[in-house]
Parts: C-alpha cells; structure tokens; sequence
C-alpha cells in the first residue's frame, strides 16, 4: 500500500521524461525506413501495484523497493517493419544508452508460441535524472516487428481481462494466432531479403 | 541520518597491489597483501573528503551486463561486502585480487583502501588507489598482514593527488537497482589520456555511461549553436574546422571541456559549454563521427591541406562546383557574396 502511494505520486512525474527519451528515440529513428512507430507509456499505477505484489517461488516479495526496483516504469515501443530490422534497432539503441539487459523474450518451450520481442534495460541519461529528481534508474524499450506488435496489443486486451479468465480452447486460439503472428514475420522477412 | 560524517565509515580495509595479469595460484596472492585497517587520525582525516563529497567522482559509470542479463562479477563482489559484513576482510580480498589480476606490467605497485559505510540513501562503498610516495607511503607490515600507512603532509591535497577511485552509493544491496557508480582517475587525467581502461573496463567491468551517440548527438547541437551565436566570421570559421578536425577523431574518447579547450576559439567556449548539461561536462565519450557528420550540418573539402572550403551540407553540392582536371588535380568552383573577409597571422593566438 505504501509503494503504491509512493507511486501514486511519482507517476505524474515520470510523463516528461519519457516524452524526453521518446522524442530523443524518434529523432534518432527518424530516418530509418524500417521502422514504423515509436510509442511510449508510463506505467499505469494499477499495472505498477500489480507487479509490485508479484512472489517468488518462495513466498517472498519479488521486489523489495518496487519504486526504484521496477524497471519498466517508462516504456518505450519500437515497431520495426521486419524480424530483421530488429538488429539494426538494437545497434542504435546500444550506441545511445547505457544498457543493463538486452534479451530476445520469446516462450521457452520450442512448440509454444506466445509473445516474442526484444526486451531492452536501459539506464536513464543522468542529466534527465538529475533534471527531474528522477527516483527510478531505469526504463524499458521493447522492439517488436509489426505482426508481433498486433498479436500483443490483441493478447493485451483479451488475455488480461480478468472477468473473462480465458479458458484452454481460448488461450490455444491465441497461440495459434502467434504462431501465424511468427510464421508472417518469416515469410515477409523473407521475401524483403530477397527483393532488396 | 541527514547529514553524512566520517563516523559512518564501519569497515576500511587497505592492501597493497603488485600487478598480477596473467597470474594464478600463489603467485597471484602473492600480489596482494594487506587486511582489516586500523584508521590513525592522519590517514582518517585524510580518506574523510574521499567518503563524504561525491562531487569528487565526476564520471558516471555502469556495470557491463555479462551475456546481456543483469550479472555482473564485479557487482556480485560488492553486494557480497555489503551483505556479509562480518566477512568484510574475505570479501573485500576479493576485489583487491581483481584489481591485481587487472593490472599489467606497466603499472606501479598502488595501495587499495576499501572504505564500506552507510550514507543517507543506504549504504556506501568506495575504493581509492594511491601509487606509492604521492601523497601517501605505504608498505607491508613484516610482523603481520597490514599495512603501515603514512601521509605525507606536506603532499596533502585531494586535487594534486593521483588516484584512482570508484563510489557506490544507495540501496547497493539491490540486485535489481544497483548498477551505476561514480569514478575519478586523476592519474590519467595528469596523462591527459582520458580515464585508463584498466581501471573502469578492466577492473571495475563497467563503461561510462554517456554513450557514443547520445555525446555526439549533444556535441552536434552545442556545435551548431556556437556557430549560429559567433558574431565574429573569423570564431565561425575556427569552429567549422573544428567540426571538420572533430570529424576525424574516430575512436578517440574526449570530454566537453577538453573539446572545448582544444579546439574552439576563447570566445565560443561559454555558449558551447552552455548547451551541454552540466551533468556531462566531466563524462568521457567516443564521437560517432558519421553521425556528427550527418547531423552538424556541414561538409568540407581540404585542398592541399592549407585551403578549405566549408558550407551548410544541404546547398553544399549546389554551391561548390568541382571539375577533374587532367593531372589529376580537382578544380573547385564557389560562386556568392564576399560577406566579408579576414587576415589571420596566427590560428595559435586566436585559440588562446
């Protein structure tokens, strides 16, 4: 409940900074034809209590300073054409911020199909964190390809409703939509090798 | 606790670090004598400023992220001293190992003080190293693992010094927000080297946190604002083939200020430095020279490397008309309004 006061409070504040790294990032993207949008977000105080509450497989509190432990409070969204384009992205990103964690998040198990995209940890410039008394290190960019950006908006809004817990045939019908969400991004990034 | 004091220093420990790259085993420990410290009122008068002012490490750095996730060897010996404090002399061994085992044959013999305290914020730990007879003599005690410490008073002063020095400060024992630091390196800055890699890349696993493109993208700006605001035709050309020296400094890692010293005249300095955040003006960085190339707005030909002709890159092409010539020379054409013109005896005094 404390964490969530403390946030309650911070979240007006963490809207200019990340204005500031979303229009740093569309500047430095602005002519890269690959990419295709740049979103940002700040992180709901609903989404935040929620994450802060998350357990470890032990039972203890998976964060014990959410404030400063969360590191997605700001997020940042790069929707790249291509599977491909991802890596040119990813340089830039690279060259532009200090990084914490730079990882390709997609399901474990080979045979599922789910959520796939890269997941960035940046630091904040510290002239930014020191420019808005910035609590909070951190923030996230994700750089997905256009198929993998709709399927996660879609899984979003429909897998996170709690009113309508998904039931197996659902959930199965989401990842079938995944696995045609990957099989897209293959077949496009194919053919733009190709003809380019 | 509001306001820091020395009192808050709980562990100091001191060792003295031969170089050990490549060592193993025996001969590794070897290079690395020392323990638990017992502070004279010298020595802690001495280390007090090193504890209290942050202001003293103007760089900031990261820890490298090993396999891109969020480990770090260094990192882990840090949290290991400040979460098991009551194996501070273990622990903190530990680091004056790497520290040896980073070090090659071209550097002294250093002391390494590990100071480990709280602060207003959580927790601080801070390193120093010291080579021999600057400010500080040392050597091992022969009847035990110490160090006899002596500070040499008439040498006494923080910012003469030479040393190498790292701060972490806050909830280090996070492992989930702790991940920057703050480091000095006087030594190399006596140098005039920029911060020795073996301190922050080697030892410390870690890189200034102002990276390539985001340095190249403020020195861009603050650049192209110096231009714009010099009122003086003969500053805006200093500063166009400075941009057009910049442009060939591939690889070279630089600070604000040494930009600022070393290549724009006196009187563009203050607006140059102006357009930088304050917060960067001591944080090296390499410049992304194609990017300052794309984004500085200029292009320039040198001919015979005395004659340059330089221009907004946008009418660039359009304005300076080239033809090859037969002997393989280059004839250049420019054609406009002379807005004025200059004798310059010497670039030399103009830049001081």
């Amino acid at each position: 409940m404390v964490k969530e006061i403390q946030y309650k409070s911070l979240f007006p504040k963490l809207e200019r900074p990340a204005k500031d790294l979303f229009n740093q990032l569309q500047a430095s993207f602005l002519k890269s034809e690959y990419v295709d949008q740049v979103k940002y977000r700040v992180k709901s105080i609903h989404s935040f209590s929620k994450k802060s509450k998350t357990m470890n497989k032990d039972g203890t509190f998976k964060y014990n300073s959410p404030v400063s432990e969360i590191q997605d409070q700001i997020g940042i969204r790069i929707v790249v054409k291509y599977r491909s384009n991802i890596t040119p992205a990813t340089t830039k990103i690279l060259k532009l911020f200090a990084i914490v964690e730079d990882r390709f998040a997609e399901p474990e198990d080979p045979t599922s199909f789910g959520y796939e995209g890269k997941k960035i940890i940046c630091l904040i410039p510290r002239a930014m964190v020191e420019k808005y008394s910035l609590p909070i290190d951190f923030f996230e960019i994700q750089i997905c390809t256009l198929f993998q950006y709709a399927w996660a908006e879609a899984n979003h809004d429909l897998g996170y409703k709690p009113a309508a817990a998904l039931t197996r045939e659902k959930k199965r019908k989401m990842a079938w939509a995944a696995a045609q969400a990957w099989g897209a991004d293959q077949i496009f990034d194919e053919i733009s090798k190709k003809t380019s | 606790m509001s306001s820091l004091s020395i009192s808050h220093i709980q562990h100091c420990a001191a060792y003295v670090v031969k170089p050990g790259k490549h060592l193993t085993g025996k001969s590794l420990s070897a290079c690395v004598n020392g323990s638990i410290a017992n502070l004279s009122p010298d020595l802690l008068t001495f280390l007090k400023p090193f504890y209290l002012k942050t202001s003293l490490f103007p760089i900031e750095i990261s820890f490298i992220p090993e396999n891109n996730i969020q480990t770090n060897k260094v990192r882990d010996m840090i949290h290991l001293i400040i979460q098991d404090q009551a194996n501070f002399q273990t622990n903190s061994e530990q680091l004056a190992v790497r520290l040896s085992q980073s070090m090659d044959k071209r550097s002294n013999t250093v002391l390494l003080i590990i100071l480990v305290g709280t602060s207003p914020s959580g927790n601080r730990l801070v390193l120093l190293t010291f080579p021999h007879g600057a400010v500080l003599s040392f050597k091992k005690d022969s009847a035990s693992t110490n160090v006899i410490i002596n500070v040499l008073s008439d040498a006494f002063s923080q910012e003469s010094a030479f040393f190498k020095a790292a701060t972490y400060d806050g909830d280090i024992s996070s492992r989930r927000s702790f991940w920057k630091g703050y480091v000095e390196d006087k030594q190399a800055k006596q140098q005039l080297k920029g911060v020795s890699n073996y301190w922050i890349d080697d030892f410390l696993l870690s890189m200034p946190t102002l990276k390539s493109s985001y340095g190249t993208s403020l020195l861009s700006k603050a650049l192209t604002s110096a231009i714009s605001s010099s009122k003086n035709i003969g500053d805006k050309q200093i500063i166009v083939a400075a941009a057009t020296t910049l442009l060939s400094q591939k690889n070279k890692s630089l600070t604000f200020p040494q930009i600022a010293n070393d290549y724009l005249p006196a009187s563009a300095r203050p607006m140059f430095l102006k357009k930088i955040p304050s917060a960067y003006h001591s944080d090296p960085f390499v410049i992304d020279t194609s990017q300052l190339l794309r984004t500085i707005n200029l292009k320039s030909v040198e001919i015979d490397n005395a004659f340059t002709i330089s221009g907004p890159v946008n009418s660039f092409d359009q304005r300076v008309k080239r033809e090859k010539l037969q002997n393989g020379k280059t004839q250049f054409t420019l054609t406009g309004k002379v807005s004025s013109t200059k004798l310059s005896t010497s670039r030399r005094k103009r830049l001081e």
